[in-house]
């Protein structure tokens, strides 16, 4: 199993993802990078002028050299499979450093693999400032982007571009840059457009459109064709042409082309690289490599890309905004992410309950609302006044804020959300900033947070185990939670050996043998011809927010707006629950400093014995003969009874008619206005019914892909019967877009189907089993690769630390015994 | 003095052995249940003066006020099936809130009425004519406050109807196995039993009203209501018999609504609602905050009317007492809970109840345990049962303490379920608070037209309990 360092002044997924996590700024890694040369340089035994170089560039502030240490003996102990990666934002010594170690670690040709990229010759947006001053340009357009909004704030983008004469922009949307330019030219989508593209691996590949513009929107290169040669061209042409003149072939190869997805043979660009010492020990001596001696009073201001909205170019997009920060949670906002630390410091973390119950959330909360008190950070004199949430896992000094956010001209989603970090964002602080100061400042911003609640509590939902331990105890998942103390239709088998939930079992109640476990409770026949099922590991989930939004698309899910976030109705069918574990021995009221984060996907489980069915008055819940949990829409009549049932919270209520009405104006009732304009009648997928209000809804298994495959498997089959769709087939929404392909979803009546086989693993199991709700969607358990040797090891995962000593004697008890 | 004097006779007259004599035991008089040994016509005056009076100025006024109040729930109600659900303050995980607990909270209070006339008359708890009549209008209109709230939290209202099981073209049955169902049957059922019961029992009365009307208008409508009642022998077997099988059936639906309303919590699976406890806990709960309720309606009427001396101060302490037992059933169940879930040994539930009691939603806990075990304990003593005034406040903070109740149980458990990341807390909004008082005012409006339109004491049922009804009492007085 693969083993991940990460080093990282934000909480990303990767530093979520990894096995070793070391909090540090962003400006403290180009010396941290320097212990990490000095050390590898040292385990490779390269005793060298340039080992002591590095050392006498310094330390890291509260960095554990010991870390630095393992960490550098263990990649030069697996040289040839270890790789170091530096963050794109760091300074070129950085990258020096990280070539160099690279270099020492033999990873080129083995874990690292140089392309060749054409140099970039174009002039920089100061050159392009600088003629505009010295009245060079009279002509500007500007294609796509939106400098207006996002060039760096000290370059003052829009009074530079008011002088020049005439200003043209083409862009999706009529943006800041749109604003001041004196003509607007409306960009098509690249769902829209043709073009051409050529791979990281140098694959060249086409762009084909899906839809003709819908606002007669132009690609960049129609415009650029129409500038250069007057005459408008098709893109279509424009892309033949250009293909065709670069790689040859006539109208047959460029229909190959589109019809292949891209042009055979036009892979390999890989050049060899020797690695100069020479060149790199300059580019590190002289790359004032200092510590950035970072205090409250002079922060560290770092700048992310906004995990759903990028640079701001999706601040319009209802689904993006709704999405949740993979590790924040939060949703329509941007803020401050700033350490506990910091925060007990500002004095804004949240007051210590007189008594509590379950651990302290650092950010307050008034009514379920997250409170987020302002704070002002100031750099170079500017200042921004915005929400402050704390994310524990960040270094004591660094102040995180996404872009994208508080654009002042955008479109009706967009308006009022998060606040604009590009004022604070100068020409020499592009990614990261030191020398920011902070202060608290009266005010709070209620901020959309869709999960209140940070600990597990020691409850064995998300299961994790190290490596080490899993191969000694490869059933460990079975001994923890309640079902470890269950009979054997929950818990173990008669035999203790380990138990699948719902394949094996399964045909033996099929065959109606017995109940299973001999369970008073009848297990009901599953007749149909397939037995759908869902496993997910944990393992390869890096929480990343895909499968949120391909199900929003597939499934018609209504955005419900900030305020109704507030209030806890948001309606995605597959959530991403995220936890932090502090591990056990913390008070309550500790805010821990370096959390584990755990991810979980949460769709709908597809009960056998589903709960939700049993209570509902007017079964517009019920059990098909598949064994999906179907939602009759047209019959429910919205008792909610099914949510409250639900142990795993995943049933959606329709709480205003989300889909016929305004969503800022729900509240008129039907004084407001309604219908769904046109255009957002084209973003429904017409195969999935629309819910009216009032209704309940959840994850179906994407049943409309599932009907659609089996009819077109039973047209197939004809006489011959065979009418059982082919593994892999179908593919739920969720599924087909997860990057890690932690989703796999099947028939488990088919022994041979991937879903059986991973539901087969002992890693496999399912949340809150022990209720029988025996859901059809199970986990894998996730395990964690950490290094015997670091300062920061644990036997086990700290969630699993704290299920232990929350739950006593439950599962193992570390010796050789076997838990009950 | 004519009472104890008979009982001390009846002592002697069964020729008691000499021991009691030596150990001198303490008396325990049987007390009057009419007082002022009222004669029958004055009772029937009494009564049937409240109908007939002119309507009193103050009648009018609680009429406009309480009317005006229940127009809030018209306009909450209205605003929510126009709007959606979402103008109350629902969200997940609490997808119920203040609702149901409004529903548990009038159908608890329906329960004493029923009670009062269906088990006190099967145990011969003669105290209960003089209330009996009142309490069942309480029952009535609290099952009528109650009722709404279950038809309206629903998503579509207009489809409510779904949920009882008429036969359709597409063979599509209700679900027999949700406890929602059951519901609507018990409910529906109790409500149904409850009007007869009470209708059954006025129809002497109503003809008493019908006989003495001097109107043409009055002699119609109470004519109509008394069904031809001639006051016969045969009117009066069949009457008596009529009652007592109403009483017989009435009985084990007292029992039965609360248990089937418990059900809707006890049968899910949610942490804290998942107890077999609720039942009995549920029906004691009932039984107390209806006895608080007709503390908090008697009281008030009592004093309006005059009525002393047939709403007596023996009536109050029996209720006092009730509502003491009941009270500290109630705490039992609450400490019960505690240990069940620690026996249990499931973290889920043990959690449940620590988060219940010490958790974000600790202030209704408290307000819940101090209004419904604490405060009732001030029932020991005679001195507060004896003062009418404090005996009103704590009937009424009984019932805020029920309020509450329903709502730990129904807010804590779903606040914070199994899966924390779900966890959320729940407020109601201005919609909710206006929908619920509102109902106090539909409640009232009912209760104000049920005073002043029918004869809100069983007046044939005193009769036959005051001291002059017994057979024996002249013979007693002369032989004293």
């Amino acid at each position: 199993m693969n083993r991940l360092y990460a080093a990282e002044s934000y909480y990303s997924i990767t530093g979520a993802a990894a096995d070793h996590r070391l909090r540090v700024a962003s400006s403290d890694i180009p010396i941290l990078t320097a212990m990490f040369a000095a050390e590898v340089l040292a385990a490779a035994g390269i005793a060298s002028r340039d080992e002591e170089a590095l050392r006498a560039l310094g330390t890291a502030p509260a960095v554990d050299e010991q870390w630095v240490r393992v960490c550098a003996r263990d990649l030069y102990d697996h040289a040839g499979e270890a790789l170091v990666v530096a963050g794109p934002h760091q300074p070129p010594s950085v990258h020096a450093m990280a070539m160099a170690m690279n270099a020492v670690l033999g990873a080129p040709g083995s874990t690292v693999t140089y392309i060749d990229i054409p140099e970039n010759d174009a002039a920089t947006l100061f050159d392009l400032a600088a003629d505009i001053e010295a009245d060079r340009v009279k002509t500007l357009v500007v294609l796509g982007g939106n400098p207006v909004y996002n060039a760096p704030t000290d370059l003052h983008w829009a009074e530079v571009q008011e002088k020049v004469d005439e200003v043209v922009h083409l862009g999706q949307y009529f943006d800041e840059t749109s604003e001041k330019s004196d003509c607007h030219i409306n960009a098509a989508h690249y769902l829209e457009s043709w073009g051409d593209a050529v791979a990281y691996d140098g694959t060249v590949l086409p762009i084909q459109p899906m839809i003709l513009p819908l606002f007669r929107g132009l690609t960049e290169s129609e415009v650029l064709e129409l500038i250069i040669n007057g005459q408008p061209r098709e893109g279509y042409d424009i892309v033949f042409d250009a293909v065709t003149r670069t790689l040859g072939g006539g109208r047959k190869e460029f229909e190959k082309f589109l019809h292949d997805g891209f042009w055979a043979g036009s892979t390999g660009s890989n050049v060899p690289v020797s690695f100069n010492p020479n060149a790199a020990r300059d580019m590190v001596m002289s790359g004032g490599i200092v510590s950035g001696n970072l205090s409250s009073s002079r922060l560290e201001l770092r700048f992310i890309q906004d995990p759903s909205l990028d640079d701001g170019r999706f601040n319009n997009n209802g689904w993006l905004q709704e999405c949740p920060d993979p590790v924040s949670k939060l949703t329509w906002d941007n803020a401050f992410l700033i350490s506990p630390r910091l925060s007990h410091e500002l004095g804004t973390t949240a007051a210590d309950p007189l008594v509590t119950v379950v651990r302290k959330n650092p950010n307050a909360h008034k009514r379920g609302r997250e409170q987020g008190r302002l704070i002002e950070i100031t750099v170079n004199g500017k200042t921004l006044r915005g929400p402050a949430h704390v994310l524990p896992g960040l270094p004591d000094y660094t102040v995180v804020v996404s872009l994208g956010y508080g654009r002042s001209v955008t479109g009706p989603i967009g308006q009022g959300s998060g606040v604009d970090a590009y004022r604070l964002r100068f020409a020499d602080g592009l990614s990261v900033h030191s020398g920011a100061t902070v202060a608290r400042v009266d005010g709070v911003r209620e901020l959309a947070n869709t999960q209140e609640h940070w600990s597990m509590e020691g409850r064995a939902i998300i299961r994790e185990a190290n490596i080490d331990y899993y191969r000694k105890r490869p059933d460990f998942v079975d001994h923890m939670g309640m079902e470890a103390h269950s009979p054997p239709p929950l818990g173990l088998d008669e035999d203790g050996g380990n138990r699948r939930d719902t394949v094996g079992l399964l045909e033996r109640s099929i065959a109606g043998e017995a109940n299973r476990g001999n369970s008073a409770y009848v297990t009901p026949a599953f007749s149909g011809d397939h037995q759908w099922g869902m496993s997910i590991d944990l393992n390869t989930c890096t929480g990343c927010n895909a499968c949120v939004i391909a199900c929003q698309s597939e499934n018609n899910i209504p955005i419900v707006g900030r305020e109704q976030v507030l209030r806890g109705r948001e309606m995605h069918w597959i959530r991403l629950d995220r936890y932090y574990s502090a591990g056990p021995g913390l008070d309550k009221t500790d805010i821990p400093k370096n959390p584990q984060v755990s991810f979980q996907p949460m769709p709908c489980q597809h009960c056998e014995t589903a709960p939700c069915e049993s209570v509902c008055p007017v079964n517009a819940t019920v059990h098909d003969e598949e064994g999906l949990n179907v939602m009759a829409y047209n019959r429910c009549v919205g008792t909610r009874y099914c949510a409250q049932n639900c142990p795993y919270k995943v049933r959606r209520f329709n709480f205003f008619d989300w889909n016929d009405r305004d969503r800022d104006r729900v509240y008129e009732g039907p004084l407001g206005p309604r219908g769904m304009d046109e255009i957002s009648k084209m973003v429904q997928n017409p195969e999935v019914s629309m819910r009216m209000r009032g209704v309940m809804e959840k994850c179906t298994y994407c049943v409309q892909r599932i009907q659609a495959a089996k009819i077109e498997q039973k047209v197939k089959a004809g006489d011959s019967g065979a009418i059982k769709v082919p593994d892999g087939t179908i593919k739920t929404a969720c599924q087909q877009v997860c990057p890690a392909e932690a989703i796999v979803f099947g028939d488990i009546s088919d022994p041979n189907s991937r879903v059986t086989q991973l539901k087969n693993s002992n890693r496999d199991y399912g949340v809150l089993a022990y209720l029988n709700t025996r859901p059809r969607t199970t986990y894998l358990a996730k395990l964690r690769n950490p290094n015997p040797l670091m300062p920061d090891y644990y036997d086990n995962p700290l969630s699993y630390m704290e299920y232990k000593s929350a739950s006593g004697a439950s599962g193992y008890s570390g010796g050789e015994e076997k838990g009950h | 003095m004519a009472i104890s004097e008979q009982f001390s006779l009846e002592g002697k007259s069964g020729g008691s052995p000499e021991v009691l004599d030596r150990v001198k035991p303490a008396r325990m008089p049987r007390l009057p249940l009419v007082l002022n040994n009222r004669s029958f016509s004055w009772i029937t005056d009494k009564v049937c003066g409240i109908v007939e009076e002119k309507t009193p100025l103050w009648w009018w006024i609680a009429f406009c006020c309480s009317a005006s109040l229940a127009g809030f729930t018209a306009i909450g109600l209205t605003y929510l099936v126009s709007t959606g659900v979402g103008v109350w303050g629902l969200s997940n995980p609490t997808n119920w809130g203040w609702a149901i607990v409004n529903f548990v909270f009038w159908i608890g209070i329906g329960h004493a009425g029923t009670l009062i006339s269906a088990i006190l008359c099967l145990l011969k708890q003669k105290w209960r004519t003089t209330i009996n009549r009142a309490a069942e209008a309480m029952t009535i209109f609290a099952v009528a406050c109650a009722g709404i709230f279950p038809v309206f939290h629903i998503g579509r209202v207009w489809f409510a109807w779904w949920l009882f099981p008429i036969p359709n073209a597409n063979a599509i049955w209700p679900n027999f196995r949700s406890p929602l169902l059951w519901d609507v049957f018990a409910v529906s059922t109790y409500a149904t039993v409850s009007v007869l019961f009470w209708y059954v029992g006025m129809i002497p009365d109503l003809a008493t009203v019908r006989d003495r009307a001097k109107t043409l208008f009055r002699k119609a409508a109470y004519g109509l209501m008394a069904m031809g009642w001639r006051g016969s022998n045969r009117n009066w077997s069949n009457y008596e018999m009529a009652y007592l099988l109403l009483a017989g059936l009435s009985t084990p639906l007292v029992l039965s609504v609360h248990t089937i309303v418990s059900f809707d919590f006890a049968v899910s699976l949610i942490p804290g609602w998942h107890t077999t406890i609720f039942p009995p806990y549920f029906v004691a709960g009932a039984i107390f905050s209806g006895f608080g309720m007709v503390l908090t309606l008697i009281i008030p009427l009592r004093a309006i009317y005059g009525l002393h001396d047939l709403i007596t101060q023996y009536h109050i302490d029996c209720m006092c007492k009730i509502t003491l037992a009941t009270g500290t059933i109630v705490g039992y169940a609450y400490s019960m809970e505690f240990f069940i879930a620690a026996y249990g040994a499931n973290p889920f539930e043990i959690f449940a109840f620590i988060n219940r009691a010490f958790g974000p939603y600790a202030w209704a806990y408290f307000i819940m345990f101090s209004c419904n075990v604490l405060v009732p304990q001030l029932f020991w003593f005679k001195y507060i049962r004896e003062r009418p005034h404090v005996v009103w406040i704590v009937s009424i903070l009984v019932n805020v303490g029920m309020w509450f109740e329903r709502f730990v149980i129904v807010v804590t458990s779903l606040a914070r379920d199994f899966l924390p990341s779900s966890w959320g807390y729940y407020s109601p909004t201005l919609v909710d608070i206006f929908t619920f008082f509102g109902t106090f005012g539909f409640f009232a409006t009912l209760f104000l037209l049920f005073v002043r339109f029918l004869p809100l004491i069983a007046v044939a049922e005193v009769k036959a309990v005051t001291p002059q009804a017994d057979p024996h009492y002249y013979q007693g007085k002369q032989h004293g």
